[in-house]
This record gives C-alpha cells, sequence and structure tokens, in this order.
C-alpha cells in the first residue's frame, strides 16, 4: 500500500504524487465552507480519476503536525490487493440512525470485510445507534471507525461527502475488504472526571432532562459561567462520563450537540439511559494529550508492515480543540510521534467511532481522540 | 547561544513565516498573545468550575450529615427498641461473628459483658452450660445448621426456665436468634391443662381422665389384661350438705378423696366423676378378688367417722364394680355395668358393694319400661284423683277433702309409693303435680262452698320456680277461693334451701293458700321449723294415731302435738283413724280433725255427692 498526506491551501494541493495517481480512495477533510466550494474536490478528481472522494466538513483539520480551519486535508491511498467499496444513505432523523446504520452495513456486507471506515452528517444523526445498526448486520468482528462532521463551533450544518455530492443529512462508509487489510484503532480520552457523581433522573434516547432531579442546562449554565453564552459548543468544555451501575468499570464519555433552553434540555451524541450515574468531566492540557499518544500508539501498533505504507487517520473531539486552543498542537504532536513514519491526517469531529478500549466493541465516543491506522501485508 | 521554543511557539513561529521564510513578527505576537489569553481563560474555568465544586461538595457534605443524623436517630431508635426488647436477640454474621446482641439476651444467660467479637461457637457453649441437658436433643443441636427460616425449639435451663428459641436466616447471610422466656406461658398452660383434667375441689383426676384411662385400659385388655371398674357414691350425702352447709360436705368430700387415695396404689386411678360419685380404675390386679378386697377396704376405710369443724361425721359408701373382659371390654359398657352394680348395692340398702350381674340388666331395662308407661300415662289420662274426706270435731262436718293421686294402668293400678320415687327421678313430678293441682281446684270448685281440698306437694317439686305460677294458675282457671286450697307439704321440703321455700310458702300464704304439715311426728320433727313458718296445720303421722289406745307413749305424743299446735293457733289432723275409740281419744286429746277410714275410704270424685248430703250424721252420734 502506498499512502500520502495532501493538504489544500490557497486553492491548490500541495503533496500529490505520481505513484499514487491510481489511487483507489482519497479521504477529504475541510471545513464545511470549503466543501461547499467544491474546488478542492474537483481538483482532487483531476489527479485521482479511478479514486472514490470521500470527505465531510470539520471543526479543524489535521495535517502536517497542525490542525487549521483554513486549510483542508487530505489523504490517498493506492492499496496493492485490498478492495474497497463505498455506500451511502440519506437521513433526516436521528430516529432513522438504526435503520440506516443497517442498510450501509448490509450494503458493504461481503465475505473478506474486514473493516468499515465510516463518515456522517454530525447534526441529525444518533451515532450510538447508527452504530448499533451497523454492528447488528456485521457483527462485532468488522472493526468500524470514522467519525460525525463537524462545522466548527457553529453547530449549525454539517455536510459529507461521496461521489460528487456534498450534502447534509448523509451518512457514508467505506469497507475494506481482503486478508491482507490491516487495521489499527485507538480511542482514548485524557479526561479527568470532577465533583459529584449524579444521577441521570429523566431522559429519553440522547435527550438529557434532569440529573438528580435537577434540569441539566441549569447545572451546565452554572458551570459554564460567561461560556455559557457559547452553548451549545461551550458545554464541550464539561463532558459527561456515564457509567451504568450494573457494569461499573465500563464507563462512556457523551458530549453534547445541542440544547433547548425553554424545556431545559440537552441532546447528547450518544444515548444517556436513564438510571446511569453521570459526573462532570474537565480537561487537562496533558492528560488530554498523553490521551492522544496513547490511542496513536495502541493503533501503531497493530500495523507494522514490511511490505506497505501506513495512513493514520486522526479523528479528535471538537470539544478538546475548543478546551485547548492554540495548545491543540500538543495533541497532534503528541499522537504524530507515537505514528513515525505513517502519513496523517484527520479532522476535529462532533463524535468519533471506534471500537472501545476496554470491551472492544465498537461504539460512537465523544471528547476523545480515535486514531485508525491502514496497511497491507502478506 | 541556542533556545529552546516551547511546542506551541515552535508551531506558531513555523505558521509566522511567509513562503520566503520571513517571520511575520505581527501575526506571531497574535499568535502567542492568543495562547496566553486561552491560558488565562483556561486557569478562569479552572477556578470557577473549582468554586461550584466546592460549593456543590459542600451541600453534599451537609446532605450526607443530615442524611448521617437521621440513620443515627434510626439507630438511636432501632437500638433503643432492641435494648428494652423482653426477648433476647442476637444477630450473627454469615462467618459465625457476633453483630449485635441485646441486653435481655445477656441477662437471659448470664452472659455479663459480650465481646463484640465473640463467635457464635462460643456463645453457644457458654449457654450449654446452663441448659438441663436432659432437655437438650437434636433439634436444638442442629437448629443453627439448618438454613430454613421460623426453625424453633425449646429448652429447659437448669434453673427451671424454660426458654423458646428462634432461628432466621438474614438474606445477606449470617441469622439472627430470638430467645423468649415461656417460663410462665409454659406454666399457665400446664396449669390450665392440669385444672382441665382435675376436680378442682380435691384434686383428683376428672371424667375426662377417667375415660381417658378406661379406654387406655380396654386396649390392654384386649390385649390379654384384666382391669376392674368401682363406681361408688356416699350414702346420703345430700343431708350433710343440706343440713351442715356446702363448706362442710365440701371438706368431707376432700376427706374421703385423700382416704381413697390411701386405699389404692399408684397404677391405679381414682377420678371424681361430679357431687358424691367416685369412680376407680383399678389394673393388673387378680379378679374379682382384686377388686372386691379393695371395695371392702374403700367401704370399711370411708365409714370411718370423720372429724371436720368440730362435727363427727359417719357416712357410708356403696360400690359398683365392672370387670373387664368378664364384664365387656367396650368403656362406655364397662361404665354402665359398673353404674348399675352400684344402683343394686345401693336398693339393697348401702353401705355394701355389689359386682355387676347379666340380671341386673333387666331390670333396668324394667324401669325404663316403667319410665315410658309413666310417661305414656300423664298423656292418656290414666290417672285420677281420689278425695279422703277430713271431719272437724267441732262443728262436726266434714271441713276439705285431701286429694290422693291414684294410676289407674290397664295392667292393673300402681301405688303411689312405686311411681311418684320415679316420677320425681326422672322429672315428670312437675308436670303430675300440676295436673293434680289444676284437677283439685277445678274439683273442689264444684263442691259446696265451706268445703276445701288439701294437695300434696313433693319436696322435687318445691324445686321449680314455677310452682307458685303453677299454683295460682290453677286457682285463676277453676275459679277456687284460694283460701279453700291446702297445700300439705312434708318436712323434707324443709330441708332444702330454706330461705327459698320459706319465701314461697309466705307467697302462697299471701294469696290466701292455707299450708299444712304432713307427718308431723316422724323424720327429724325439729321444733324449729314451727318456729321458720306459722303452718296453718299440723298433720300428725298415722303411726301414733295407730298406737294411741295401747301406748301411753303415744298418746302422750298426740297430746304434746295438739297442745302445742293450740298454743301456736295451729290446728291438727289425725291421720289413719280407723276406730271409735281412736276417735274418742283424739277428741279428748283435742284434736281438731279426724282423717281415715272411721270417716271414709278415698273416693273418686263422682262418689262425694253422698258425704254432702249430711250421712255422716251417724258419726256425730259416735262422737
Amino acid at each position: 500500500m502506498k499512502a500520502q498526506q495532501l493538504i489544500w491551501k490557497n486553492y491548490a494541493w500541495t503533496g500529490l504524487r505520481d505513484d499514487l495517481s491510481g489511487a483507489q480512495l482519497v479521504i477529504l477533510f475541510a471545513s464545511r465552507e470549503a466543501l461547499e466550494d467544491r474546488r478542492c474536490i474537483d481538483q482532487l478528481r483531476t489527479h485521482f480519476n479511478n479514486a472514490e472522494i470521500v470527505g465531510c466538513s470539520t471543526g479543524g483539520n489535521i495535517a502536517g503536525g497542525d490542525v487549521s480551519d483554513d486549510f483542508a486535508a487530505a489523504l490517498a491511498m493506492k492499496f496493492d490487493r485490498a478492495k474497497l467499496q463505498v455506500a451511502t444513505e440519506e437521513i433526516t432523523n436521528p430516529n432513522e440512525s438504526f435503520d440506516v446504520g443497517v442498510r450501509l452495513a448490509l450494503a458493504l456486507q461481503a465475505p473478506q470485510l474486514r473493516s468499515i471506515l465510516v463518515l456522517s452528517d454530525g447534526l441529525c444523526v444518533n451515532g450510538s445507534r447508527l452504530i448499533e445498526g451497523m454492528r447488528s448486520a456485521v457483527g462485532n468482528e468488522i472493526v468500524l471507525t470514522g467519525g460525525l462532521a463537524g462545522d466548527g463551533a457553529a453547530f449549525n450544518k454539517t455536510v459529507v461527502a461521496a461521489n460528487g455530492i456534498v450534502a447534509s443529512g448523509r451518512v457514508t462508509a467505506v469497507g475494506f475488504y481482503g486478508a491482507e487489510v490491516v487495521i489499527g484503532h485507538g480511542c482514548a480520552g485524557g479526561w479527568d472526571a470532577f465533583g459529584p457523581r449524579r444521577t441521570i433522573t429523566a431522559s429519553e434516547g440522547n435527550t438529557l432532562y434532569s440529573l438528580d432531579g435537577k434540569p441539566a442546562l441549569d447545572l451546565y449554565k452554572r458551570y459554564l459561567g460567561a461560556d455559557a453564552a457559547g452553548l451549545p459548543g461551550t458545554a464541550l468544555l464539561y463532558p459527561l462520563t456515564i457509567v451504568n451501575p450494573e457494569q461499573p468499570d465500563q464507563s462512556m464519555v457523551r458530549t453534547v450537540l445541542a440544547v433547548d433552553h425553554e424545556r431545559g434540555t440537552m441532546t447528547f451524541a450518544g444515548d444517556i439511559p436513564q438510571g446511569w450515574s453521570a459526573q462532570l468531566m474537565r480537561g487537562h492540557f496533558d492528560n488530554l494529550s498523553a490521551g492522544a499518544a496513547e490511542a496513536a500508539r495502541s493503533a501503531s501498533i497493530q500495523t507494522h508492515s514490511p511490505q506497505s505504507e501506513v495512513a493514520a487517520v486522526l479523528i479528535s473531539c471538537i470539544g478538546r480543540r475548543l478546551l485547548m486552543g492554540e495548545s491543540i498542537v500538543d495533541e497532534i504532536d503528541a499522537a504524530t510521534k507515537e505514528l513515525g513514519d505513517a502519513q496523517v491526517i484527520g479532522f476535529y469531529s462532533y463524535g468519533e467511532i471506534s471500537p472501545h478500549a476496554a470491551t472492544g466493541c465498537c461504539e460512537l465516543h465523544n471528547q476523545t481522540m480515535t486514531v485508525t491506522t491502514f496497511a497491507e501485508a502478506w | 547561544m541556542v533556545i529552546t521554543m516551547h511546542r506551541v511557539l515552535a508551531k506558531q513561529v513555523e505558521r509566522s513565516r511567509s513562503q520566503d521564510g520571513t517571520l511575520g513578527i505581527d501575526q506571531l505576537f497574535g499568535l502567542v498573545s492568543k495562547t496566553y489569553e486561552q491560558n488565562d481563560q483556561d486557569r478562569a474555568r479552572s477556578q470557577h468550575a473549582n468554586h461550584l465544586m466546592m460549593i456543590e461538595l459542600d451541600e453534599i457534605n451537609r446532605a450526607r450529615e443530615e442524611a448521617l443524623q437521621i440513620l443515627r436517630r434510626e439507630h438511636d431508635k432501632l437500638d433503643a427498641a432492641i435494648s428494652n426488647m423482653a426477648h433476647g436477640l442476637a444477630m450473627f454474621d454469615a462467618d459465625g461473628q457476633l453483630l449485635v446482641c441485646n441486653a435481655s439476651y445477656r441477662s437471659m444467660f448470664l452472659l455479663g459483658e459480650v465481646a463484640s467479637s465473640s463467635s457464635h461457637t462460643e456463645l453457644l457453649s457458654a449457654i450449654n452450660t446452663l441448659v438441663d441437658s436432659s432437655s437438650r436433643n437434636v433439634s436444638y443441636e442442629r437448629m443453627f445448621e439448618v438454613e430454613e427460616s421460623g426453625n424453633s425449639i425449646e429448652v429447659t435451663l437448669k434453673d427451671g426456665r424454660q426458654i423458646a428459641a428462634q432461628f432466621s436466616p438474614l438474606s445477606e447471610g449470617g441469622w439472627v436468634e430470638v430467645y423468649y422466656d415461656v417460663t410462665e406461658s409454659r406454666q399457665a398452660a400446664e396449669r390450665i391443662r392440669y385444672l382441665a383434667r382435675h376436680d378442682a375441689l380435691t384434686g383428683l383426676p376428672n371424667r375426662i381422665v377417667f375415660n381417658e384411662t378406661i379406654r387406655h385400659e380396654c386396649e390392654r385388655v384386649r390385649r390379654g389384661a384384666t382391669a376392674s371398674i368401682l363406681c361408688l357414691d356416699l350414702d346420703h350425702f345430700k343431708v350433710i350438705n343440706d343440713t351442715l352447709g356446702h363448706p362442710i360436705g365440701d371438706q368431707l368430700l376432700q376427706a374421703v378423696a385423700a382416704r381413697l387415695k390411701d386405699c389404692v396404689r399408684a397404677i391405679d386411678t381414682i377420678a371424681r366423676l361430679g357431687g358424691d360419685e367416685f369412680a376407680i380404675v383399678q389394673v393388673d390386679a387378680a379378679q374379682p378378688d382384686g377388686a372386691a378386697n379393695l371395695a371392702r377396704r374403700i367401704i370399711e376405710e370411708l365409714s370411718q367417722p370423720y372429724l371436720i369443724e368440730g362435727h363427727q361425721l359417719v357416712i357410708g359408701a356403696s360400690v359398683g364394680i365392672s370387670v373387664a373382659p368378664a364384664d365387656g371390654d367396650d368403656p362406655d359398657l364397662l361404665v354402665r355395668n359398673a353404674d348399675m352394680a352400684l344402683y343394686r348395692a345401693k336398693a339393697e340398702g348401702r353401705g355394701a358393694f355389689r359386682f355387676f350381674e347379666v340380671g341386673m340388666d333387666t331390670e333396668v331395662q324394667a324401669r325404663r319400661k316403667m319410665e315410658l308407661k309413666l310417661r305414656q300415662a300423664l298423656k292418656t289420662g290414666q290417672f285420677e284423683l281420689n278425695y279422703q274426706p277430713l271431719y272437724d270435731v267441732q262443728s262436726t262436718s266434714i271441713s276439705s277433702f285431701e286429694a290422693l293421686l291414684r294410676w289407674n294402668h290397664p295392667e292393673g293400678s300402681v301405688p303411689p309409693d312405686q311411681f311418684i320415687p320415679l316420677a320425681e327421678e326422672i322429672g315428670l313430678i312437675s308436670d303430675i303435680g300440676d295436673w293434680v293441682i289444676q284437677e283439685a281446684c277445678k274439683t273442689a270448685q264444684s263442691w259446696p262452698s265451706e268445703i276445701g281440698v288439701a294437695v300434696n306437694i313433693s319436696p322435687v317439686q318445691f324445686k321449680s320456680p314455677k310452682l307458685v305460677t303453677s299454683i295460682k294458675r290453677a286457682l285463676e282457671v277453676s275459679g277456687l277461693d284460694p283460701r279453700r286450697l291446702e297445700v300439705e307439704i312434708t318436712e323434707t321440703v324443709l330441708l332444702q334451701d330454706t330461705d327459698r321455700t320459706l319465701a314461697v310458702l309466705h307467697e302462697l300464704r299471701k294469696i290466701g293458700v292455707r299450708i299444712a304439715m304432713d307427718d308431723f311426728g316422724t323424720g327429724y320433727s325439729s321444733l324449729s321449723y314451727l318456729r321458720k313458718f306459722p303452718f296453718d296445720k299440723l298433720k300428725i303421722d298415722r303411726s301414733f294415731i295407730k298406737d294411741i289406745d295401747t301406748a301411753s307413749e303415744a298418746s302422750a305424743i298426740v297430746r304434746a302435738v295438739t297442745e302445742l299446735a293450740s298454743s301456736l293457733g295451729m290446728r291438727t289432723t289425725a291421720e289413719g283413724v280407723e276406730t271409735d275409740e281412736q276417735m274418742t281419744t283424739l277428741c279428748a286429746l283435742n284434736c281438731s280433725e279426724i282423717q281415715g277410714y272411721l270417716i271414709s275410704r278415698p273416693l273418686p270424685a263422682s262418689g262425694l255427692a253422698a258425704l254432702f248430703t249430711g250421712q255422716i250424721g251417724d258419726l256425730n252420734a259416735a262422737a
């Protein structure tokens, strides 16, 4: 396998290599505006006329060891033996998430399927249900990674690009086939729970009503103080770790997608089951960076191959960037160091998809750094 | 000099370079300044979050304090409840270590201060030293091994206390033992059981025990054993009760019970069946000699004088015996046979014992037949009243008639002394008596108005609360002037429940009925009776009249009676007068009235007409 990171700056791609012109897949991360402008896509199409070009809008693009909304990042991958296939589904209501997941998975289901990379609309999808749907169709052995598209810190509109179409309300998935496909994955948060443990006293799906019998939004507003004006984006500063009391060692992190000031409710990127316990989290720069390094290390050690270059896709949560600001380069730096010579791009997302570090079960994560590495070996 | 740049700054410097490599100072400063601002912001957020967290934790701590206080109060309440409960309580964990025990538990088992780390084994062995080993059984040892709720056992301690223990497993392992001191309730239950099975007066077993014993012995008899049943009662015990009062009677019964106990062996059973009835079950003795010897001994022992509250009392006993299996092996049959034998013993003069014999059964059957006939007689009008006149010496005319009951049975007439006692015994006397009064009043109403009628009232009738009502009703229905009715009673009536008897007599007197004392001179003839009630008349018993002309004592007694009566304002009637000589003497002794064959035999009502028409003029002449 050959792979190359490409950077879109000043309306031109840099890093294009002739030996990759036959690439089968190009993954593209860009701001919504850049995607909707389409020039970046058109230029890729010109160069990679055989490739499937898939991508999504982001909350920041990662390439060249830096993070920026100004440039776009792309990764061209040319497989020697592996096959791939792309499937795309539309979604108009989060309630359809499970079914959309099932349809996508069934479209990609085939012998030799090893892994699926999912890029989804970031706002009108229940990510947990989407992944559940996919998992229910392909089983737990297939590695599902990917993320929910972003829209900076605005949470207004996200888009997904596939088959030359750039639009909201879409989910695209790339299936990787063949015994030679080597996929590595890692997922880590690095957030620290703080303050009292609360009980989720009222919730419905991914909507949270109350903690310890009090409106959850009030709690967030109190903790955010002046930052409350920036809701829902600023709610990412305080993700929620939730735990099923019956499996206390398997915690999950949930992040806010939207708030309803009138009803006092908050919508999260994944389910918030009633009766579970919840605790606010906050990030320390060093711990978040250490988490990113851990995720990258975990993915990297799974994809050592003498026959192949390695490509890595970093998908990190917008909340981390929001918190760390300029210092966000620290986590990119920490992750990149663990990935050695790999070609690395990535984006800041509204939700990350990866196997759970403890259970191995593919799930939607929030506030994490997830790393997927690709290689071929035989 | 080499400056090591911070990663972020290095990145910012890189970003600030233009394509030709020159550094954009303004851009760099902008980035650096932004970094500072972001770090300031992050610090401010941390402080804000820390502050809120502190407040929240304070609230939580306060809530926890309150919860703890509530828990502490709950604990104190629970502790007070456990400490003050009368039952002993001990709770153990799954490893058998003591979790909690209360004061009652410690004091119940004299444990003093129990170390909180005590194990169940240690405590149990301490308790075991107190337990009366004879009361300990397998269930006690195993109680704590069987993990079933509600296991309960009872042990007796060496000091006599009875402790019930209940074992209940806890859901999280471990268990609770609750101990109850049941000494008092067990003693009460034992006492209740004793009282239910024993006669309160003598302490002897009662009929329940007696029946159980017989049933048990009948089982043994069927397997080849022998046994005898002795039924006994005291001769004329009633008289003691009536004359000396119940307290004396009760003491006598106690003394009798004590003597009976001395007569039998421990394996025999004596029971008091009620009143002066006792019964003995004799076992494992050679029969019939064993029973005969015992009966003889009992009669002899019981006949020895008793000294009770200064009264020396002598009383006999009669005994009836049935022997199993000869007289049957069925409890009811054996008792019935012993009763029949007793009946015979009494009938034959008391103070003796009789074995059951087959013929006795026949006698009882005959008596039962008689009973049926008697009941039939009242319904079918076989009774008839005959009337015997009383001749007034002064007025030389018939003053009244005594009504005398006759039973004209189709197979021949039955004398009153045969059926009256039976009627009294079977409770028919009240009905017969009522009939007699009604009939007598009705008949007398048809006589000349100066002539009265006298009716005999049996002592048994006197016990009936209906007597006065019955007499009033007869007078009302017949329309007879109450002053024409005379009631004759014997002194036996006055022996029983004197206060009530006197009340009845006074009530009858109040409505005008006259009262006569019948058969005066026989029995006790206590003059105190005459003081208790002002009788209208004394009827001198025929036994004195019979000898009045030959024995001077008889004439002296009659004179004394007539003089006594005269001085008390009572009239006198001489009964059984058969000769002119007797009449002459009686007239000389100032006897008021003459009754007997000399005047007339008792006659049916239809035969009285002649007497009303002066046919007794001859008598006047004779007088």
